[in-house]
């Protein structure tokens, strides 16, 4: 029940909703800084998870990091919570992600580049550790091999979300959840195993 | 339990754990023999594995809970099917390997604390709001519980309707009176009449008067009462010839055709379509709402004078009168009255000096 973060603590939801004013010059609503000890809630309670997503979906830490920092800032500049604030941090995490790919793309392109003029031959990492990125490779693969919602569903469900949380965050049909999930299961595990048997 | 006719893989190399083989070891109940008979679908699969839960967080403990209760169809058709429990036991294997496999991929989560991130939301919002950007619609967000009795925007939305509406009746107003024969226009003439008001025009130029001030013009026109008299007025008044016309129109004019006041009008009598002279010697007249009044000044020539008197249908009773004396009355038979749309009817004018 942590999981769903604050999003059934109706009176702080309320009393967010209680503070708003509209400016009455402009007609629109001004907005309210939510208050701190909320924020901190939402974030302790969330920010694990959110980044967990993030850098399965994004494969770079990093990326993650600035994603999620970014996603919790909106929050904030939202001035009240939402009703499902798990999803709606999913949502505009992946919309995030979504439109850093789109810039990281072009970036990656000018870098490997440059890279490949100027930098040296990486050296050869010890077998440990060159399996474990294999492994991570393989895995990588796989997931990318999937389709854009079957990736979201299989990393939701396996951050625990429930089928009325997957749908509201991916946009389908509760009622379609389970069984779209088995079979994007299916399919990333068919993917890995192959991806794993070859490179073993 | 969905209803579910699997066409997979197993189903199909299975022929032994088929149909046939479910309905020989049956239910007692038909419907639940009939249930048993056919083998899960993915829904079902994905139920037994993750809960059917919609809105409940995934637990194993929930999980089980709710399949003991939902899905006791589907369970006991998995305890019965080989085939079922198969792929039930082969999509928990997968589910838990994706588990694993998709840990790989986890790194450690950066050392962000919410201070760090409230503070950057803070610096954020203020940049924002010195942009003029943290503003967003009110119709973005969710019904407030507050609702402000003073919204300017949505009154100016109001404010603006009200005014385009009134701009649109006044033209259509303004236009409805340009337009001679429109009931609006006639509204408001009667409106004029009732309440005694002449409204008096000059054919060519436009004069307004009332009785106690005279207009000189060679031609006078006015919204008549239902009662309407032409009274010549002067020291010698003569009658002139008077052409009555009944028109469907709404304004009584009166025309020289030719002035009683020019000397060389007299010998200009052939020329009833004559301009009128009324620039040298013009016609006075007097009007209010139901009497026109000509003055004639020029006693030896005034009954040489021709008048054109254009009258509108509605006019009941036209009186024609010469120093105060009655010389012509004349109530307008009904039929000449409405079907005289351009008759010529000339008064003849029995007067006694």
């Amino acid at each position: 029940m942590l999981w769903r973060g604050l999003s059934q603590d109706v009176p702080i939801a309320r009393s967010l909703n209680h503070e708003r004013r509209v400016d009455a010059l402009s007609g629109q609503i001004a907005p309210m800084s939510m208050p701190d000890n909320v924020f901190t809630e939402v974030f302790r309670l969330n920010a694990p998870s959110l980044f967990r997503y993030l850098v399965r979906l994004s494969s770079d830490a990093d990326v993650a990091g600035d994603l999620m920092q970014e996603t919790f800032v909106r929050l904030y500049d939202r001035g009240s919570l939402p009703d499902d604030v798990r999803a709606w941090l999913t949502t505009v995490a992946t919309n995030l992600l979504r439109d850093d790919r789109r810039t990281a793309a072009r970036r990656t392109h000018l870098a490997e580049k440059f890279n490949a003029d100027t930098m040296p031959t990486a050296s050869p990492q010890p077998d440990a550790l060159a399996e474990a990125h294999e492994r991570r490779d393989a895995v990588r693969a796989a997931l990318a091999m999937l389709p854009e919602r079957d990736r979201q569903l299989l990393l939701l469900r396996h951050e625990g979300f429930s089928y009325h949380e997957i749908a509201t965050t991916v946009g389908v049909a509760a009622s379609s959840v389970g069984t779209l999930l088995v079979r994007a299961t299916a399919a990333f595990h068919a993917e890995c195993t192959e991806r794993l048997d070859v490179h073993a | 339990m969905s209803t579910h006719k699997d066409s997979s893989n197993e189903h199909a190399k299975e022929p032994v754990n088929g149909p046939a083989n479910h309905a020989a070891t049956g239910s007692p109940d038909g419907a639940d023999r009939l249930r048993s008979e056919r083998h899960l679908s993915d829904a079902d699969v994905a139920a037994l594995i993750y809960g059917s839960e919609l809105d409940r967080p995934i637990s194993s403990t929930a999980q089980s809970a709710v399949v003991e209760v939902t899905h006791e169809p589907a369970r006991t058709h998995v305890d019965s099917c080989d085939v079922c429990r198969r792929r039930v036991a082969k999509a928990r294997a997968e589910d838990n390997a994706s588990a694993l496999l998709l840990s790989v991929l986890d790194a450690p989560a950066p050392t962000l604390d919410a201070a760090s991130v409230l503070a950057r939301a803070r610096e954020s919002g203020r940049s924002n709001h010195s942009r003029g950007e943290h503003t967003f619609p009110a119709r973005s967000l969710p019904t407030p519980a507050f609702v402000p009795a003073f919204v300017p925007a949505r009154r100016s939305r109001q404010y603006r309707y009200a005014m385009a509406a009134s701009f649109l009746f006044a033209a259509i107003g303004v236009t409805a009176l340009a337009f001679p024969g429109s009931p609006l226009r006639g509204l408001w003439e009667d409106v004029g009449q009732k309440s005694g008001a002449a409204t008096v025009r000059g054919v060519q130029d436009v004069t307004r008067a009332d009785a106690s001030s005279a207009v000189s013009t060679s031609s006078i026109a006015m919204a008549p009462a239902p009662n309407l008299t032409i009274d010549f007025h002067g020291t010698n008044a003569r009658l002139p010839r008077l052409t009555v016309r009944y028109c469907d129109t709404t304004f009584a004019t009166l025309r020289v055709l030719r002035s009683g006041g020019s000397p060389s009008a007299a010998s200009d009598a052939s020329s009833n379509t004559s301009p009128v002279r009324a620039a040298a010697h013009p016609e006075r007249f007097s009007v209010s709402a139901d009497r026109i009044i000509v003055m004639q000044d020029s006693s030896t020539a005034a009954g040489n004078a021709i008048y054109q008197l254009m009258v509108p249908n509605s006019t009941r009773s036209l009186s024609v009168t010469a120093r105060g004396k009655v010389a012509n009355v004349r109530r307008l038979p009904s039929d000449e009255r409405h079907n005289t749309d351009r008759c010529d009817l000339p008064i003849t004018i029995t007067w006694t000096p």
